[in-house]
């Protein structure tokens, strides 16, 4: 979640046709903090640090909502001219959308799973707390997935190339990959201190 | 001055054991004992009015005879916990009926049976330092309990653990020793005991009856507390018990004195079956007094703590002997109740003058101790209830104003015993820092060399040292650290170090080399600062770019390091370890991914692609894309690089299983070691004959992975049968053939050592013949490198094979087979053009890794020292030593080999320069953590866990320096013998 601060400071620096992108970190950033500050105000049960499962969930719902709204906004704004050019049936269009949508969704699934495979490789119980391991990589899917998946598609080449450059062209693709690296080194980071036997809830 | 780095290298390993050694004696301080024996005939008179006649009496045996029943890793709940009525039935029923006097007793840590038994017997906490002296148990020197009932005249009869008979030669009338050592036998071992009760029971020549059975904390490791095996063991402990009771009351009723029954436990095991540390269930024994005398005045349990200390001086009283002089325990209070008042303050008084006697020599100044003022102000209480006591006998407020006594001297007691126990745990303050700064000096001096070499000083280092200033500089550096040593010595406020400061020779030895050392480091270091212009380090740094993924190693590395400031880092050390080399896995997942995935995305842009071998200029392409550290990709036809593709895939995939699964195979550490694993399956008896399927399946996949290395020789599946038949003959594992007569598998051991000796004659041969070629060829001089080390390699897993636990056979398989895919394709595939430090760096991770998935942890209760008794039929320390040195550190054996073969191959053209480069990256990446560590661990030397976390830590890390020292001995010894060979040629 800090790679999503941490963004917002390092898109600044990018050129000015993407400040739409810039709004939409800082966007997110300002709704990261208020996720984690409002529930102490009302809405007690979704604390992080006292009842982490329910709030990780409802994170990884309203952000993917927010996410998909804003970046539909964006790209939408960008390139209007793709949509409209197709005239076929509204039968067809539809069927189209539905099989992208579940494409979608399979992607984004199976980046779960490869996510959750990951949690047990480095050693997350195999069957015990299935649970949390679960929520867990859903969370980390929706913070790096899900960005990506919005912006480029289900375009394989831009997804290889997304993640095999070593310096990507600036702007929307150095942001999408500075939030999934430092998403992972956020989350490598956080499973460190695991052996610490403070039992602190934050833990 | 220049100096050959092999010298250099030694030079410095070996003031690094001196400072290792310095910092030890500093930290595990000796106690100083009384020497000799406590007799009656100094014992303080009561303190009567000067009227009445001094009387110099010991007080009366309540007791004639003793039976110790001392059951090994006895943990308290067995006899008072909720199982007790099922597993020991006539204890647990005695106990209800308050015929008994029962006790939990706190062992001290460490929690290892011959430190137990020392403490029972003399009533001191044995120092840490004793856990090493456990094995080599050699006679007992101080004070104790039974040599002060042998000199009373009371004739011992033992019978169990070996140990005793080592600590007390001579001591017993009769006796019948049982080792300890081969844990996988349980009844066996007990039977050998039980055997002499029914006979000595007959017999009346015996006052004292010792028996050490063994064979529950033989379960405990095999199987852990919650074992099936447990109750029936606990049931049989109960007969034995039951009929020792029922004998000796009837005797008793034709004796003067009753006979003292005790049931008591060395220590407890921990909920993995373990012990050594100083956890709950490993320090907690039950302490049960049975007698006739208790039908009276047996008191009902009410799991009320004492010292397991407290056993020495309660018996001593109770059988009417002195209380050993250095004995910290005091006597039970319950215990005191059966007695008249005056009895009770005459027993006191004899407690509280031997714990005084003992103070005195612990502390400086006796007479203003606080503890020491109490123990006056009692005695003149004593001495004043005693006057009006005489003058009135029959008074009912003596008992009142007596218990107000009894409660002086025991606060008086206890304040001494807490006192002694403080200044025991007093550390030599100025000998470890002296050590730390020593160690640092050590670093520096490896970081010089190893910057030297990548300065070009390939066969040695200069040092600023031969121009006149520079002597100059050298003599002001000798005298300044001497003037300050002599200095800090001869302070007179505080108290000097015992180990360098003494007038003795060892003193001086070390007070010179840390003399010598210091002068010369800062010489040095005076000597490099001048002459280096500041651009020039500037300069350094830009020329030596790392890239992402080397300063990850150096991060990880650094992490590591600062992860041992706490304790359940340090704990836990193999999740960090675990993670890292996951972490190293995961990197190569990505980069094979990310590969395919652009490949196959050029390929699907040019559709109509017929890559071949023309057809270059993609690969340079997707090199060049990558950033990889491709090399002959150009040579290669599509399918081909297919085919490559799909090898580092398979042993990405491969290793991250391997990892996965070795972490699950034996859980390790503290908070979750007592959770279930695969090892622990396997090693339940029920399952006997999956494990022998997995032993018998991790042979033929070592022995597959031997092959795919083109080192697979009839001697490798001889040695591996050998080893199954070993592990078949000891009882461990079913044969597919009949079963065998179950014996010590001697001669089965002996085999497998003799294949491995072959196959080590065999690499010797190799080598030989090719320095008596002629014909050099580079080609054949690395191909007889490699063979030789590969030979080694392979006896090296087949000794692991035989020295592992059965259960460990898969880990080694899985590591065999880790240690294969990450050096033929992953390492050739991705870190080809890595310099050699990065290498050795991961190979030294992957060692580490390797030493935690095969169970050990930094506890020291984790060391199998079984290992070290295969194919022995006597102990003989050196090899037991090495046996064990080499089963316990068989991952970082294993992974150093495979990297001298790594290099061997890869480096053929500068090998031996290379060599001296993997001992320089050994030497810093071991010394820094140590450096950094025994700065930590002098900073926490008060923290709370210091005994139990800390100290053993240092145990492992002192441990692995010197595995990772005789390494860097051998390749320096390998280098310079290889160097010889080719200037000759």
């Amino acid at each position: 979640m800090a790679a999503a601060m941490d963004l917002s400071s390092d898109c600044l620096q990018q050129s000015l046709s993407i400040r739409s992108l810039f709004f939409v970190n800082f966007g997110m950033g300002v709704f990261v903090v208020m996720f984690h500050l409002i529930p102490y105000l009302y809405l007690n049960e979704i604390i992080v640090i006292s009842s982490p499962l329910l709030a990780v969930k409802w994170f990884c719902i309203l952000h993917s909502v927010l996410q998909v709204a804003t970046y539909a906004l964006i790209v939408k704004k960008q390139n209007p001219s793709n949509k409209t050019g197709s005239k076929k049936s509204p039968w067809r269009n539809l069927c189209n959308k539905i099989n992208g949508l579940l494409k979608y969704g399979l992607l984004y699934f199976s980046s779960i799973l490869l996510f959750h495979m990951i949690a047990v490789l480095y050693g997350a119980p195999f069957s015990e707390s299935v649970e949390e391991t679960f929520k867990l990589s859903t969370l980390l899917a929706t913070l790096t997935t899900l960005p990506c998946m919005c912006v480029i598609g289900l375009d394989a080449d831009s997804w290889a190339q997304l993640f095999t450059h070593n310096r990507p062209v600036v702007g929307i693709e150095s942001c999408l990959q500075q939030t999934t690296v430092m998403t992972l080194v956020g989350a490598w980071l956080g499973a460190f201190p695991i052996p610490l036997d403070w039992d602190r809830p934050w833990q | 001055m220049r100096i050959p780095h092999g010298c250099f290298l030694i030079l410095c390993l070996a003031v690094q054991s001196l400072a290792f050694y310095i910092f030890f004696k500093g930290f595990f301080p000796v106690k100083s004992a009384i020497p000799g024996k406590a007799t009656f005939n100094n014992l303080p008179a009561e303190p009567l009015p000067h009227s009445m006649k001094m009387k110099n009496e010991p007080p009366k045996a309540v007791f004639g005879r003793l039976v110790i029943v001392l059951v090994d890793a006895l943990r308290a709940d067995f006899v008072f916990g909720n199982k007790a009525d099922q597993h020991m039935p006539f204890t647990s029923q005695l106990i209800k009926d308050d015929k008994t006097l029962s006790f939990i007793a706190k062992a001290h840590p460490p929690t290892v049976t011959m430190p137990r038994i020392k403490a029972i017997t003399t009533g001191g906490i044995p120092g840490f330092i004793d856990i090493v002296l456990n094995v080599d148990s050699s006679a007992l020197l101080e004070d104790n309990l039974i040599s002060q009932l042998y000199s009373a005249n009371k004739s011992i009869v033992f019978y169990g653990d070996d140990t005793w008979i080592k600590l007390f030669p001579n001591h017993f009338r009769r006796t019948d020793g049982t080792t300890s050592f081969f844990v996988a036998d349980y009844t066996e071992v007990d039977n050998n005991v039980t055997r002499h009760v029914d006979p000595e029971l007959e017999n009346t020549d015996w006052s004292v009856m010792i028996l050490h059975y063994l064979g529950l904390d033989h379960i405990g490791h095999l199987a852990g507390p919650t074992s099936p095996l447990v109750g029936p063991k606990l049931q049989e402990m109960d007969k034995v018990i039951e009929k020792i009771y029922s004998s000796v009351t009837k005797q008793d009723k034709t004796s003067d004195l009753p006979t003292l029954i005790i049931l008591c436990g060395d220590h407890g095991m921990s909920n993995i079956g373990s012990h050594g540390g100083a956890s709950i269930g490993e320090t907690t024994t039950p302490l049960v007094m049975m007698s006739t005398f208790y039908d009276k005045f047996g008191l009902p349990y009410t799991a009320s703590e004492i010292q397991q200390i407290d056993v020495a001086s309660t018996l001593s009283l109770l059988l009417g002997v002195p209380i050993p002089q250095n004995s910290l325990g005091r006597i039970i209070t319950m215990q005191l109740s059966t007695m008249t008042t005056r009895e009770q303050l005459r027993a006191l008084q004899l407690n509280a003058n031997q714990l005084m006697n003992v103070l005195a020599t612990n502390v400086n100044s006796l007479y203003t101790e606080p503890s020491y003022l109490k123990y006056n102000r009692s005695v003149q209480l004593h001495a004043s209830w005693l006057e009006s006591y005489l003058q009135e006998a029959d008074n009912i407020n003596h008992n009142v104003l007596g218990k107000k006594v009894i409660t002086q001297y025991n606060t008086a007691i206890i304040e001494m015993s807490n006192r002694i126990s403080a200044s025991l745990a007093r550390y030599d303050e100025y000998a470890m820092v002296i050590g730390t700064v020593l160690f640092w000096q050590v670093l520096i001096s490896f970081l010089y060399g190893a910057w030297q070499l990548n300065g070009g000083h390939m066969t040695s280092i200069s040092l600023p040292i031969g121009g006149q200033s520079s002597i100059f500089i050298l003599i002001a550096c000798c005298l300044a650290t001497t003037s300050v040593h002599i200095n800090i010595c001869t302070d007179t406020t505080g108290t000097p170090s015992e180990v360098l400061c003494n007038m003795s020779i060892p003193a001086i030895c070390l007070s010179t080399v840390f003399i010598v050392s210091s002068s010369f480091t800062l010489t040095v270091l005076i000597g490099q600062l001048g002459k280096i212009p500041k651009h020039q380090v500037g300069m350094y740094i830009k020329t030596t770019q790392l890239m992402t993924g080397q300063w990850t190693l150096i991060g990880g590395s650094v992490l590591h390091t600062l992860s041992l400031v706490s304790s359940s880092f340090v704990e836990e050390e193999h999740q960090t370890w675990y993670f890292f080399t996951m972490t190293i896995n995961f990197y190569f997942f990505y980069k094979t991914f990310s590969l395919i995935l652009n490949k196959s995305l050029l390929i699907g842009s040019k559709s109509s692609a017929k890559i071949d071998k023309s057809d270059c200029k993609y690969d340079e392409l997707i090199t060049k894309r990558c950033g990889e550290d491709e090399i002959d990709k150009c040579a290669m036809s599509a399918d081909e690089v297919f085919v490559g593709n799909m090898r580092t895939v398979v042993a990405v995939l491969i290793v991250l299983l391997c990892g996965r699964l070795m972490r699950a195979w034996n859980q390790t550490g503290m908070k979750w070691a007592d959770r279930p694993d695969i090892g622990d399956w396997f090693v339940r008896p029920e399952n006997k004959i999956y494990l022998s399927g997995m032993v018998i399946v991790s042979h033929v996949v070592i022995c597959i992975v031997r092959h795919l290395r083109r080192q697979f020789s009839l001697l490798l599946v001889l040695a591996l049968i050998g080893v199954y038949y070993y592990r078949a003959v000891t009882g461990i594992i079913l044969l597919p053939w009949g079963s065998t007569v179950p014996s010590k598998g001697v001669y089965e051991a002996w085999f497998v050592y003799a294949v491995i000796g072959v196959q080590i004659f065999r690499a010797i041969y190799i080598a030989y013949m090719q320095t008596r070629k002629t014909d050099e060829n580079i080609n054949t001089y690395k191909q007889t490198l490699v063979d030789t080390l590969e030979c080694i390699l392979t006896a090296l897993i087949v000794l692991s094979a035989l020295l592992l636990r059965p259960h460990n056979s898969a880990v080694l398989s899985l590591l065999v087979l880790e240690e294969h895919f990450l050096t033929t394709v992953l390492w050739r595939a991705y870190l080809s053009r890595s310099p050699l430090w990065v290498i050795t760096l991961l190979h030294l991770w992957f060692g580490s890794a390797a030493f935690f998935t095969q169970g050990n942890s930094n506890s020291t209760a984790n060391v199998d020292i079984s290992a070290g008794y295969i194919g022995l039929d006597s102990y003989i320390p050196a090899i037991v030593f090495i046996l064990t040195l080499m089963s316990t550190y068989t991952g970082p054996f294993i992974f150093i080999t495979s990297l001298v073969t790594y290099t061997a191959r890869h480096y053929a053209d500068r090998y031996q320069d290379s060599l001296v480069y993997i001992c320089y990256t050994i030497a810093v990446s071991r010394a820094l953590p140590v450096a950094v560590y025994l700065v930590l661990i002098s900073c926490q030397r008060y923290h709370l866990f210091v005994w139990s976390v800390f100290s053993p830590k240092l145990m492992y890390e002192g441990m692995l320096t010197i595995v990772y020292s005789i390494i860097i001995l051998l390749l320096t010894a390998h280098s310079n013998l290889v160097r010889k060979f080719v200037k000759r040629e």
